[in-house]
């Protein structure tokens, strides 16, 4: 219980602070186009919502990882259309998007993100790897 | 069973005497481990019973409610399951899985696999799956 609280924690600030990318790179480039800064005053808020329901499919991730790992790639296809299927149904209650020009925006941002934090995750990993395989040099056994 | 220690003279054979109505496993892991000095698992193979000392098991595995442990080349059914052997294994055993307990001592190195589980490369050449959940046990288990 207490490493499934852990993980949506984590998960939620990575993806929090991967949507604040992508929206500063969005509104950088609309300055540079001298577009004036906008923000409505239910953006945070609705960043706050998605990162943490959009954090809740990792909880099929964990379970993934008990099995043998014979499902692991359609876990991962059904992972990201969940998530994606939040983002965007939030992303239409809290008018992420109203053309369609901007639902495309926001899909590609969404998958930059998603995979973004795949990547962000096993930078983690490698580290926890390199770790373990240093402390195992004086841990194992002669044979 | 009635457990009775004698402190004896500096100096005197030390000696411990069993008495048992039926030699069993518990009784046959006690004998061993008076006699060498190391911890020995109860394993069966084909019908025969075999002593395991505790460090050459490299990993013990629960299968369709059974439970087997590995050595460097073979494999015996335990009778306990495998909540029960991990209670009673030493601190190098750490469990990796839901159905699995390993020794460290015998992972040659490990790697994270492209589904973000850790791959861990045993002594003899075995690949084993830790799972993502119990990387954190086997941190601390190795003092990270």
């Amino acid at each position: 219980m207490k490493s499934t609280v852990k993980v949506l924690i984590e998960q939620s600030s990575l993806i929090a602070f991967l949507i604040l990318v992508g929206i500063s790179i969005e509104e950088f480039i609309e300055f540079l186009n001298g577009e004036p800064f906008y923000l409505d005053w239910f953006i945070p808020i609705s960043i706050v919502i998605v990162s943490v329901l959009s954090s809740l499919p990792s909880l099929l991730i964990l379970k993934e990882r008990e099995t043998d790992g014979s499902n692991s790639k359609w876990f991962l296809i059904l992972h990201f259309l969940l998530v994606y299927a939040i983002v965007m149904g939030a992303g239409y209650f809290f008018k992420w998007y109203t053309t369609f020009q901007y639902f495309v925006y926001t899909s590609l941002i969404y998958v930059c993100i998603y995979f973004a934090v795949w990547f962000v995750t096993l930078l983690f990993y490698r580290h926890d790897e390199k770790m373990i395989n240093t402390a195992l040099e004086s841990f194992r056994d002669d044979e | 069973m009635k457990v009775t220690v004698n402190k004896i003279p500096e100096g005197s054979q030390e000696n411990a005497v069993i008495n048992a109505v039926n030699i069993d496993d518990n009784i046959s892991a006690a004998v061993s481990l008076l006699e060498n000095g190391e911890r020995t698992l109860v394993g069966y193979r084909d019908g025969d019973k075999f002593l395991i000392k505790e460090p050459a098991v490299y990993y013990a595995e629960a299968v369709d409610e059974k439970c087997f442990v590995y050595t460097k080349d073979s494999c015996y059914e335990l009778k306990q399951k495998l909540y029960e052997l991990e209670a009673i294994l030493d601190f190098r055993f750490v469990r990796v899985s839901k159905s699995m307990v390993l020794n460290i001592k015998k992972i040659k190195s490990v790697k994270t696999a492209e589904n973000a589980r850790m791959n861990a490369a045993l002594l003899n050449g075995e690949q084993v799956v830790i799972s993502r959940s119990y990387v954190k046990d086997l941190k601390k288990r190795l003092g990270l």
